[in-house]
């Protein structure tokens, strides 16, 4: 005799759909595959998810900096770093920036300039990078935001993130992985 | 429920001629029910993504295959079944072999149930052991027999039995804590 909870569930399933899919990226992947290509995997969706995320950043930014030119309001700036604000966001940073570093050495030890994914990963670390300098400059400017420090380690991480792709498809190519093995 | 069934014999009709707004369409119509039972299994979004678009690629290469037109939602949800099944077994997850046990629901819901939020209940079921989670949901959700999920699985039917008792008591359990925290 089935429990109240299993009466639950099978009058109520339909209810339990909750989640929804990223119906656009899902799509376009499902389109490559039915022509052949190199479908859409889960890493490349993350890698647009934040390639469509840098864009907004990038376009946030950009109006900041409109508003500010607007009012004519720009004070005479002393350069600062994170760790003039704050000793910690200066160590912080500082953790951030080994870490990166290291990871820049190992990949430019590569060479695999010719590859599709690696070269738009690399498209994605110069847009990270401008977003990075505006949002310093943004810094200097105004002075203390807490959303522009947010912006700068959220800029490292996924730097950091986006080598280690890189990282990832030169072990790939020099393994000579599968898709499906690469996620074993 | 036959318009339905009308509908999609129309679509799947025109899918088979390459029409990619037909696909587009019967992709819609299917897919946060598929993606729904694939992120239940997988409990990871980019897995159940992933599983998702591939299933689709899997069905419209080899929607020629399928006889009965009006089966298309069944065949589409046993494709991602596989794929699940498939990804879980890539990742290790063994189901082993265990004596038949009955785990009473001593400690079921005394009463509510049927007003309990389905997103509690969805998020509930996410969080059960893998193993535990797979059974329940072939079972309680998508109505498989036990004999049905043992074949799937590889298990013995006791097993399947066992598996799903323990996930039920925990479930109940879990609910349980989530209506005393409110």
């Amino acid at each position: 005799m089935p429990t109240d909870l299993e009466k639950y569930l099978k009058d109520r399933r339909k209810e339990l759909d909750i989640e929804s899919p990223d119906d656009q990226l899902i799509w376009e992947g499902i389109r490559q595959g039915l022509q052949g290509s190199r479908s859409t995997s889960g890493k490349r969706r993350l890698w647009i998810r934040i390639r469509n995320m840098a864009a907004v950043i990038i376009i946030v930014v950009s109006v900041g900096y409109m508003i500010v030119d607007i009012i004519g309001d720009r004070k005479s700036t002393v350069k600062i770093t994170l760790s003039d604000i704050d000793q910690d966001l200066g160590a912080r940073e500082q953790e951030y920036r080994k870490l990166v570093n290291n990871k820049e050495q190992e990949v430019s030890s590569f060479n695999n300039t010719d590859n599709m994914i690696i070269t738009e990963l690399f498209e994605e670390i110069q847009k990270l990078d401008t977003i990075y300098d505006a949002t310093l400059k943004d810094l200097n400017e105004l002075g203390y935001n807490e959303q522009a420090i947010q912006t700068i380690f959220d800029t490292y991480e996924k730097k950091i993130y986006l080598l280690e792709l890189i990282i990832l498809e030169n072990n790939k190519i020099k393994n000579y992985e599968t898709e499906d093995n690469l996620f074993l | 429920m036959e318009e339905t069934i009308h509908i999609n014999r129309r679509v799947i009709e025109k899918c088979l001629e390459g029409d990619i707004k037909a696909q587009y369409q019967l992709y819609q119509l299917y897919a946060k029910a598929m993606f729904n039972i694939a992120i239940r299994f997988l409990n990871n979004k980019m897995d159940a993504e992933d599983i998702l678009q591939e299933s689709f690629v899997t069905a419209f290469s080899r929607l020629e295959e399928l006889q009965n037109r009006d089966l298309f939602g069944s065949w589409l949800k046993r494709i991602v079944i596989n794929n699940c099944i498939s990804l879980q077994r890539k990742r290790k997850i063994r189901f082993e072999e265990m004596d038949e046990q009955r785990h009473d629901a001593a400690d079921e819901i005394e009463s509510g149930i049927p007003e309990i939020d389905p997103a509690l209940v969805h998020n509930a079921i996410r969080e059960l052991p893998a193993k535990g989670r797979t059974v329940l949901v072939l079972r309680a959700l998508e109505e498989y027999s036990h004999k049905e999920i043992a074949g799937m699985l590889d298990i013995s039917v006791s097993t399947s039995k066992t598996q799903y008792s323990r996930a039920l008591t925990l479930l109940n359990r879990k609910l349980k804590g989530k209506i005393d925290a409110d």
